[in-house]
């Protein structure tokens, strides 16, 4: 128990430092790109009077360690410090935002779960077949879609033209719900509306399918491969010998044996989700952190930037830290390895 | 029965496949179902590709920000369509003879959207909460020194120095109910609670607070210009593509689409109910000179850049030829031009002038995340290279060059820019762009003092007449003096429903006005 304890505050060290590095990292790179925050904040109209005045309020003065330590002090008590352009907190304009991100990924996680991991055992188990091989083909053109395009024709396609889907916004005009958690469908069922779950739901179900599809494949091809092997190996074959039937064999044997691997691509998955949420978000009128870092770089709004960045960052390292640990549950074997036996 | 590795069992099948298709139904379940809404058609969806940072008013120097605060508030006075300065919450306004003060009366009866009357002290500790926060409308407020309040609906506003447009730049200065504001206050001057709250009096009331991607107004009932022509609601949503914005304007889930393409704007110009107008608002394309260090000190070099540029074939390869060639410094919705001739090219003249100067190469500042930029910018290329000029362009970010406007040694010898005059109003604008005193936004750096006596003189003169011969003298001498490659203005297209008016173009805004919007019963 010591060793995985010690394991565990080890992984969150590194955690640490990571987004420690992270921070460093971001703020000089915001600070080596040309352009002024000062001015940026003070308005296009400003006198350089107001500039200079601008540029000692918000600290700009100082030298840049000084100006880093300042942020990283503010960061650690969750005041990710005041926007150029709104001239409001980064932190509450980010609570805003990624709840609606956070609920795309999630929903499009699920898709993918639900489309790669049946499919993956239909291919298992009927390797080199027809239908493997259709299988195997479609994954190969899904994983080198480009996101962004995908979701331009599956909304010309789906939305626009066959108006089988709604082409933008969380919900259909003129409709919103009081915001409890920012996360629309969520906030829908707590104000006790099943017509605006599903209208949310309506909305999000393509954006969603477009962000799960090229990851699917990659979890899909995961997941095959690893059945395959489990399927291969001599203790399934102890297990059929056993008459042990088909859906305990994959449900009890078949699965956990080959779900290592899948856990972490999904772990890696939701990291790149978040970044290819970005386009998607675009395209599909939602606003989350991708529509708020755009909107951020769009502004020259630096502090805003960074802030977003950070957040990503520490939402993908606190994922990664779930992933190792689940692992540790999942498999007695890392467990044994952790603590030396 | 032992199953073998390539056979799937007959009661694992179904299982499968139902797994499978769970995703594949709810995608085709939802597909069948959907919302459908009732709402009345005078609620509107209004769609553009910006993000508004805030609803805090002192930010309406901000296009998008004044979009929906410019709905939410009033200011003391506006321009009507005819550039003429028009009262809104202010019933009497008079620059005082000596142009340092400026007497106000308020339109009486006139309440915020809680029900509290509109007074004085509103108007004055709107002015100082402006000022203190430094930033955005502040700096139109420079020269402010207070307010006396003569009654609760009168004031006189006392300034450090004669200045007759003073009064001229309150269209943007929205006007706050100090109580509601100074009770959320916080350590920001109230910036955290108005970035997404309500403190005005105008025609609409902010429904609801939260991301501002989505922002909905409702129409007030109490305002003192109620007109039930107004739509109910306006729903102003981000939608960042313009093929998006498009495809919603086509299918009915959005009514006005402000910041389309130009060929997504053409796209549906009379398909499935949609028009578009292309909005004259003044926005105009420059090519600002360093008439103070290096090639373009020389005024011959300056003069033959002029002469260089194709404003025709610029104005149709890059805005479709949607727009009108300059004549003279300022875009044509300005008041109170002088008659100047029309700029043309002309490389004959314009190669004689740079080999007169010696002149072979150029350096061009120039921002290529728009696109219309870089192909200005390489057409003006082409055009000197064909009279054996080398034009180098160099990138630059806008808040950049903003900073190098600080010193006129730091001023690009050429920077390409487009430009809108906030206000409609000549002298206002002369004196932000080409006074010596106006540091920091002067695009050349201009130091003469001719036309800084010109200037000055028109900023103490308080009779409109005299100050617009003054200004007119300016522009004949300024015009002179080739201080930019002044190219053309261009439209910008606002597309919209039928059933829809009131998409114009609006000295107060840009493109539109949604206040000027008007639906059909």
């Amino acid at each position: 128990m010591n060793g995985i304890i010690r394991y565990l505050v080890r992984r969150l060290v590194s955690a640490v430092l990571t987004l420690l590095l992270l921070s460093l990292v971001v703020f000089a790179m915001v600070k080596v790109i040309p352009g002024d925050e000062a001015h940026v904040a003070a308005g296009a109209t400003a006198t350089p009077q107001q500039v200079a005045a601008m540029r000692v309020h918000l600290g700009l003065d100082k030298p840049w360690p000084q100006q880093y330590l300042t942020f990283l002090g503010r960061a650690l008590h969750g005041d990710l410090g005041t926007s150029i352009s709104s001239h409001t907190s980064i932190s509450s304009g980010i609570g805003q935002v990624l709840p609606e991100t956070l609920q795309l990924t999630l929903v499009a996680l699920v898709l993918m779960i639900l489309f790669a991991v049946p499919t993956a055992i239909l291919s298992a188990f009927r390797r080199r077949r027809s239908s493997d091989t259709v299988v195997r083909a479609g994954v190969v053109v899904a994983s080198g879609l480009p996101t962004f395009w995908l979701a331009l024709v599956a909304q010309l396609l789906l939305a626009t033209t066959l108006k089988i889907f709604p082409i933008s916004g969380a919900f259909g005009p003129h409709l919103s719900v009081p915001r409890v958690t920012g996360m629309s469908i969520v906030d829908a069922a707590l104000a006790g509306s099943p017509s605006l779950v599903w209208d949310g739901l309506y909305h999000l179900i393509l954006p969603a399918t477009v962000l799960a599809l090229p990851f699917t494949a990659q979890l899909y091809r995961a997941l095959r491969t690893e059945m395959i092997a489990v399927l291969d190996s001599e203790f399934m074959d102890a297990v059929r010998a056993k008459g042990v039937p088909t859906r305990q064999l994959v449900l009890r044997h078949l699965l956990p044996n080959a779900g290592g691997p899948a856990i972490t691509v999904v772990g890696a998955t939701v990291a790149m989700m978040i970044g290819s949420a970005v386009l998607v978000e675009s395209v599909f009128g939602l606003n989350g952190i991708g529509a708020y870092l755009t909107a951020a770089v769009a502004n020259s709004d630096r502090f805003a930037v960074i802030g977003g960045v950070l957040v990503i960052g520490a939402v993908i390292v606190a994922l990664s830290l779930l992933v190792d640990v689940l692992q540790l549950i999942r498999d007695p074997r890392l467990r044994a390895g952790q603590v030396g036996v | 029965m032992p199953t073998s590795p390539g056979r799937l069992s007959r009661h694992l099948k179904p299982s499968l496949a139902a797994a499978a298709c769970l995703s594949l139904t709810l995608v085709a379940a939802c597909g069948s179902g959907g919302s459908t809404t009732s709402s009345s058609s005078t609620d509107l969806t209004v769609v553009h590709s910006n993000q508004i940072a805030t609803l805090d008013p002192v930010q309406a120097v901000q296009a998008d920000t004044d979009t929906i605060a410019s709905l939410i508030y009033d200011p003391l006075m506006t321009y009507d369509a005819s550039n003429n300065l028009v009262g809104v919450m202010a019933s009497k306004f008079a620059t005082e003879p000596g142009a340092k003060a400026i007497d106000i009366t308020l339109r009486s009866g006139m309440t915020f959207h809680d029900g509290s009357p509109v007074t004085a002290d509103d108007v004055k500790y709107t002015f100082e909460r402006d000022l203190a926060v430094n930033s955005g409308v502040s700096s139109y407020l420079a020269g402010y020194v207070s307010t006396t309040i003569n009654s609760p609906t009168s004031l006189t506003i006392h300034l450090s120095a004669p200045n007759a447009f003073f009064m001229r730049q309150l269209s943007k200065v929205y006007i706050l109910n100090s109580k509601l504001v100074t009770a959320h206050e916080g350590s920001d001057h109230g910036q955290g609670w108005l970035a997404d709250h309500d403190a005005g009096s105008g025609p609409y009331e902010l429904s609801g607070s939260g991301p501002l991607s989505s922002v909905t107004v409702k129409r007030w009932s109490k305002y003192y210009d109620f007109d039930p022509t107004r739509p109910t609601s306006i729903d102003d949503k981000e939608v960042d593509q313009s093929s998006t914005e498009a495809a919603d304007l086509k299918s009915g889930t959005a009514d006005i689409a402000l910041k389309l393409s130009s060929a997504d704007a053409k796209a549906v110009d009379g398909q499935d109910g949609v028009k578009t107008a292309w909005i004259n608002s003044g926005l105009t394309e420059f090519m600002w000179m360093n008439p103070n260090t290096g090639a373009t000190a020389n005024p011959v070099v300056r003069e033959a850049l002029q002469d260089a540029y194709d404003y025709s074939g610029g104005l149709k390869a890059v805005w479709d030829g949607k727009g009108n060639v300059m004549s003279g410094i300022l875009p044509a919705t300005m008041p109170c031009r002088p008659t100047l001739p029309t700029y043309g090219q002309d490389l004959t003249k314009a190669k004689a002038l740079f080999k007169q100067a010696g002149v072979t190469t150029l350096t061009m500042r120039y921002q290529p995340a728009l696109a219309q930029f870089t192909q200005e910018a390489t057409l003006f290329q082409s055009n000197l290279k064909s009279i054996g000029v080398d034009l180098k362009l160099v990138p630059i970010t806008f808040s950049d060059y903003l900073t190098s406007l600080s010193n006129q040694k730091t001023i690009p010898q050429l920077m390409l820019m487009g430009d809108v005059p906030r206000f409609p109003d000549t002298g206002i604008y002369l004196n932000y762009v080409y006074n010596s005193a106006a540091v920091g936004t002067s695009y050349t750096g201009l130091s003469d003092p001719a036309v800084d006596a010109l200037l000055n003189k028109a900023k103490v003169t308080a009779d409109d007449t005299s100050r617009c011969q003054l200004e007119q003298q300016a522009q004949t001498l300024i015009n002179s003096k080739h201080l930019s490659v002044y190219m053309y203005t261009y439209q910008q297209p606002v597309s919209y429903r039928s059933g829809i008016t009131g998409i114009v173009a609006d000295p107060n805004a840009n493109p539109i006005n949604l206040r000027t919007v008007r639906v059909a019963k």
